[in-house]
Parts: C-alpha cells; sequence; structure tokens
C-alpha cells in the first residue's frame, strides 16, 4: 500500500520513464534508488501543507522518519524471532509493526499530536512486550532509555502535557514490572545461544538508537541554528531596507557623544549633502536654522525623559544653506544595552506654506466681513441722517414723529451689525449686549418724556444668529417704542421689563409694562397701527407664536425656535 | 461765539449733526473731511469742541489727528463712530478731554454731550471739581 502510495508521488513523466527502462531491462539500480528515494521522501513529507508552522513541519518530518526506521527495526526483530522461533513475538511484532503506517496515516490527516502519542505507544509496547515475557535476559532496559529521549524531539517543548505523560508512563511500567519481578509469565523456554543472539540484537539496536537520537537531536538544532540565522540575516536586511528606503529622513544619534551615527539615503536628499559621511559625526541641532532656547530644551529633555519620545515642527537648514521646515520625532531606542536616539525628519515645508497661505486668506475674509457689517452700519447710518435731514423741513408733529419712528427702526438695525462688527463670532451676536445698547438709544430718543421710565432686562447668555436677531430687534424695538409712547400716559413712573430666556432651541422673549394696558378692541393679527403690523410680520417670519396678555400693564410673550 | 468743528468724512452724516447742532442754537458749525484739514482748522480757529469720527479721510484716522492737535490745543472733543471697537475706545479714551458717542447719534444724546462740554465742563474747571 505504501509502495503504491509513494508512486502517486512520482511525476507522471518519471513513472512513464521507469516503466520504459524496466522493460528495456536498463539501469534497474538506479530505479531502485529512485523508488526508494521517492519512497523516503513520501514518507518524511505525510502530513506536511503550508497550514502547519515551520518548527512544526520539522518535527512531523523527523516522527515520519523515526516511524519508519522503527519500522524497519520492528521488520528486523520480527525476522529474528522467527529465525530463532521464539513464541509470542513473532506474531505480537507483526501485529504491532502494522500500526506504524496509522502513525503516517494520523499525520496525514492533520491529527500530529494523536500521530506523536500513537508512534510512542508503538515503541513503548514493544519494549515492554519483551521485558515482561523475558525480563532482564534480554537486557531490553538498555532500549528505554534512548527510547525515552525521543517525546523531546517529537513534541514542541512547550507541549509539556504530552512529554510528561509520554516519558512518565513508560517510567512507571517499567518501575512496576521491575518491582513485580513478572519475568517470563509464560514460562518459554529459550536457548542460551538464543539468549545472547538477542541480547546482542538488543545492545546493537540500543547503541543504533543513541546514535540515532544523537543524529536527529544535531540535525534538529542544525536546521534551527541555520533558520535562526537565515532569519536574522533575513531581518536585517528587511530592516535595512526600510531604513534606507523610508520616505522620511531618519537619523541615528549616538547619545554618549551627541553625534549623529547614521543616516538613510533621503536624510541625505533632504540636507543636500552627498554622501552620508557629509552628514554623520554632525550634531543634529547644526542642521537647525535657529537654536533652541532653553525652555524649549528642558520640555524636550522631559519629554525624552518621561515618554521617551518628542515631537515638534523645526525650521532647519540643508547643508547648502537652503532653509525648510521639517516636522522633528525624536525617538529613544536602545540597541545592545546601547542607549540611541532615533531622529525622524519629513519635510512639511508646502503643508507650512498653506497653513500660512490659509491664515492669512481668512485673516483677508474677516478683514472684508468687518468692512462690509461697517459699511452697512455705516449706510444705515447715512439712510438715518437723511431721514433726520428732511424731517428738519417738516413742521407737523405727526409727520415728524413717523420720520423719527422709521429712524428708531433704522437704529435697531444698525446696532445689530455694530454688534457684529470686531464680533468673536460673525456669525451670532451677545443678544444680552444688543438689547442693553437698544433699550439706551430708545431712552434717548424720549428723554424729553414727563414719566420717569425704568427699563429692566433679564437675559441669560443668549445668542442669535443673524437671521433671528435682525427680526427680534425690530420687534423689541417696536415693544419697548410702544410702551414708551403709549402705556403710561398720564403716570409719573413707570416700569418695562424685558426678560428674554432660551431653553435648549426654543427661546422666550417678555416684554412687559406695567402702564395702562392695551385696549380690548386691539390685537396683533389685524392692527392698524404699523408698528404691531410690522411685529406681527416679524413673528411669522421667524414662525413664532406671539401672546398678548392684559393684567396689570400689557404683556407680549413671542417664542420660536432657533 | 461757541465754534464747533465737525470732522467728517461722509457729508450726509456730517450735513445731518450740522443742522441738529445749529437747531440747538450753535451757528459757527464747520465740517473738514480729513485729520489734516481739522489741524489746520483747529490752528487758526481755535474751535470750542471738535466732533470726530475715527474713520477719516487722509493719511491719519481721528485718534491719531488729535493726538498732533493735543500737541498745541486742549480743545475738547467727542469722538464718534460707526462702531464701538473696544480697542478703538481704549485709544480714544487716552485722549485727554473726550468723550465717545456711537453714530447714528440721538439729538439728545448729542445735546447732553455738547452741554457737558460747553456748560458744564468750563464750570467744573473754574471751579477745580473732576468730571
Amino acid at each position: 500500500m505504501l509502495y503504491l502510495l509513494s508512486l502517486k508521488m512520482l511525476k507522471i513523466n518519471d513513472l512513464v520513464l521507469t516503466l520504459e527502462k524496466i522493460y528495456r531491462g536498463e539501469g534497474v539500480n538506479n530505479i531502485t534508488m529512485n523508488v526508494l528515494k521517492s519512497f523516503w521522501y513520501f514518507v518524511t513529507n505525510c502530513g506536511v501543507n503550508s497550514f502547519v508552522s515551520e518548527s512544526e513541519i520539522k518535527r512531523i518530518k523527523i516522527t515520519n522518519q523515526l516511524c519508519l526506521l522503527a519500522f524497519a527495526c520492528y521488520l528486523l526483530f520480527d525476522l529474528t524471532f522467527l529465525f530463532l522461533q521464539i513464541p509470542i513475538f513473532q506474531f505480537d511484532y507483526f501485529i504491532t509493526g502494522l500500526f506504524f503506517p496509522g502513525v503516517l496515516y494520523l499525520n496525514q490527516s492533520g491529527k500530529n499530536n494523536a500521530a506523536k502519542l500513537l508512534f510512542c505507544a508503538i515503541l513503548y509496547f514493544g519494549i515492554f512486550n519483551m521485558l515482561f515475557f523475558y525480563g532482564k535476559t534480554f537486557e531490553t532496559n538498555l532500549l528505554l532509555f534512548p527510547v525515552l529521549q525521543v517525546p523531546f524531539f517529537i513534541f514542541d517543548i512547550k507541549q509539556r502535557k504530552f512529554i510528561l505523560i509520554t516519558l512518565v508512563i513508560p517510567f512507571l511500567i517499567f518501575v512496576g514490572i521491575n518491582l513485580s519481578g513478572i519475568s517470563n509469565p509464560a514460562k518459554f523456554k529459550i536457548s542460551e545461544t538464543d539468549i545472547t543472539i538477542m541480547r546482542n540484537m538488543v545492545q546493537m539496536s540500543a547503541v543504533i538508537i543513541f546514535f540515532l537520537v544523537i543524529y536527529f537531536y544535531s540535525r534538529l538544532n542544525q536546521k534551527s541554528e541555520q533558520s535562526l540565522t537565515s532569519m536574522n540575516s533575513l531581518l536585517e536586511e528587511q530592516v535595512q531596507t526600510i531604513f534606507e528606503n523610508s520616505s522620511d529622513a531618519l537619523l541615528v544619534i549616538d547619545t554618549d557623544h551627541n553625534l549623529i551615527s547614521n543616516v538613510n539615503r533621503f536624510a541625505v536628499e533632504l540636507f543636500e549633502g552627498n554622501d552620508k559621511e557629509d552628514l554623520i559625526g554632525k550634531q543634529v541641532p547644526d542642521l537647525h536654522k535657529d537654536k533652541f532656547n532653553t525652555e524649549q530644551l528642558i520640555v524636550i529633555r522631559k519629554n525624552l525623559k518621561l515618554r521617551k519620545y518628542w515631537n515638534g515642527e523645526i525650521e532647519f537648514e540643508t547643508l547648502k544653506g537652503r532653509s525648510f521646515w521639517g516636522d522633528l520625532s525624536v525617538k529613544r531606542i536602545e540597541t545592545s544595552h546601547k542607549p540611541y536616539q532615533l531622529v525622524r525628519v519629513a519635510d512639511v515645508t508646502q503643508r507650512k506654506q498653506h497653513e500660512t497661505q490659509m491664515q492669512s486668506s481668512l485673516k483677508e475674509k474677516e478683514i472684508l466681513i468687518d468692512e462690509i457689517h461697517h459699511r452697512v452700519k455705516n449706510n444705515l447710518a447715512i439712510i438715518s441722517s437723511l431721514l433726520h435731514l428732511q424731517s428738519n423741513q417738516i413742521e407737523d408733529k405727526k409727520l415728524l414723529e413717523i420720520f423719527d419712528e422709521s429712524r428708531r427702526r433704522i437704529q435697531s438695525m444698525a446696532l445689530i451689525h455694530e454688534k457684529l462688527y470686531h464680533n468673536e463670532s460673525l456669525e451670532k451676536i451677545d443678544f444680552s449686549d444688543y438689547v442693553i445698547a437698544l433699550v439706551d438709544s430708545i431712552k434717548g430718543s424720549y428723554n424729553a418724556s414727563d414719566t420717569s421710565i425704568t427699563v429692566t432686562t433679564n437675559i441669560k447668555d443668549v445668542h442669535l444668529e443673524l437671521k433671528h436677531a435682525i427680526p427680534c430687534a425690530l420687534i423689541l424695538n417696536e415693544l419697548i417704542s410702544n410702551s414708551y409712547k403709549h402705556a403710561f400716559a398720564g403716570q409719573a413712573h413707570g416700569t418695562i421689563a424685558i426678560d428674554i430666556n432660551k431653553s435648549g432651541s426654543q427661546l422666550s422673549m417678555i416684554v412687559k409694562d406695567n402702564g395702562i394696558g392695551m385696549s380690548e378692541q386691539t390685537s396683533i393679527t389685524n392692527s392698524t397701527s404699523l408698528g404691531l403690523t410690522l411685529v406681527s410680520s416679524l413673528v411669522s417670519q421667524i414662525r413664532g407664536n406671539m401672546v398678548h396678555q392684559n393684567s396689570n400693564g400689557s404683556s407680549f410673550q413671542l417664542t420660536f425656535n432657533t | 461765539m461757541t465754534k464747533i468743528l465737525i470732522v467728517e468724512d461722509e457729508a450726509i452724516i456730517a450735513l445731518s449733526t450740522k443742522k441738529s447742532i445749529e437747531k440747538m442754537g450753535h451757528t459757527q458749525v464747520t465740517i473738514v473731511d480729513s485729520g489734516e484739514k481739522a489741524i489746520q482748522y483747529v490752528k487758526e480757529n481755535q474751535p470750542t469742541i471738535i466732533l470726530m469720527d475715527l474713520k477719516i479721510n487722509g493719511d491719519m484716522d481721528g485718534i491719531e489727528t488729535m493726538e498732533e492737535i493735543r500737541k498745541f490745543s486742549d480743545v475738547p472733543v467727542i469722538y464718534t463712530t460707526g462702531n464701538s471697537d473696544p480697542r478703538a475706545r481704549e485709544r480714544a479714551n487716552a485722549t485727554t478731554k473726550s468723550s465717545f458717542l456711537t453714530k447714528p447719534i440721538e439729538n439728545s444724546i448729542l445735546h447732553t454731550a455738547l452741554q457737558k462740554y460747553l456748560f458744564v465742563f468750563p464750570i467744573s474747571f473754574y471751579l477745580n471739581i473732576n468730571l
């Protein structure tokens, strides 16, 4: 069966050639060698596939090879037993020997540990079988000691459980057989000559197994050493390639002397040197455009000490005197117990330039927006002045009042742009600041009135966008002006309370006075006065809701979502 | 006779302010639009008070103009501006005998400010009271 399987391993062409050669009766020796080689190759590689690790492959191969050698050994012993006509073993060893292909089968099925355990079991069974039936007569115990070494190299050293099982169990059996004194329970008779032959066989086998064990040990170690050396050189080559081909400049600093001890190709290019020697032996600060000050040095040293890392952006100067901005990272490393600093420099000049351009463009835009708000404010002041100049020509008091109202409306809008001018955020304005300024402005235009009016404000951190601020400003202007004009007729004192609150996205604005209140017939929605009509339109513009109440004066509550 | 100088580069605003002041009974109101013209006017006419816009024509702004004027005159000044930039206010406040008004200026506010310098200030100065 094994022979047939081994044939499968030969290439078809080889097989055809081999058959042709056999047919012609040529090179029989070579053919036999080829068959044996391919058979050895097949057995060795049973269960070797890309899913198992390199070290495990080595152990599987050794198990398979040992398995084949042990099978040959068993065959030899069996033939000897047959020749000497020693009972039990003729049949016993033949049956046991049949388990060897089982080891290969288990390896092929991927059950490597089971294969190894079976292999050990077969070996021990052979030894204990002889020990049980013939005791020390054959000196079988000599075989046990080299065989006990086998688990050490067919199992991974980390598989302590398996190694322990395969050592402890045979040891216990050995001790058990020795202590019990069982020897030849079936009382087989064997001649002295046969005993001598068997002893020689066992002794020879023990020596062979001993040398085999040494051979496999050395092969295993040699292979490990070879693979370790090749891995080391591969790793060294990889590290060197990565170091040389890094797209950042890399410099290694010898911290004992604070000098550059190695650089990569890109570092030479970046610092415009001719070769590495131009940079090696220099100090990194020699490449800085401006030297670090004491405070910076303290921070860097502290970071390197605590975090073993420091990063910053520095302006460098190449060996040819060209300046560039570099992103500098310093990392403390240790190789062979010697401290080094690995310095990485990436050219960020372009990014820096973009940043500067963006900052200046942002500044320009800010100035432009500032200027626009200033112009809007100025233009509103001009409109207000034009109305003022026009009103100088008017005698009619009613008409004058209309002009004044219009000027106040313009003023309330101009104030919004004033607050936005030089405001930190050009999107939102601090509405509490605005209301105080608006109230001051309205107060100024009504200060000739006979009533002493106090205005109180309660506004907590309300910031509004321009689209809400202007309608709110105009609504507030109308409501406060309305109270000033109509609420306190005939009263000596009056109070207007402005309460603005924001809860989540909902804003509530209440303007309340303690005046005479609005007549029941007047409503915001169908008022004939321009002021209240404006209020109604502006409320719907901001999708708000306005509630009016007459209780101890007049109260207007506006609510809307910001 | 009270002489009032308005330094303002926006003609309509200047005219509106002039009309308001004239309504208060002051007839000698002059408008100039640059710092250089203002300095020249102050040198030649010694006004009673100046209404100075911060942003005016010429190389100097309102505050720089006043700094030049302060070298030879201590005429009171009311700064007027279209914005309430705190940095500008800080600079303006450094000028002695000065007030700060934001445009558009309400008649009543302008009236109060003028009253302070035309009547109250001279009396307090006479009585040695710090305002």
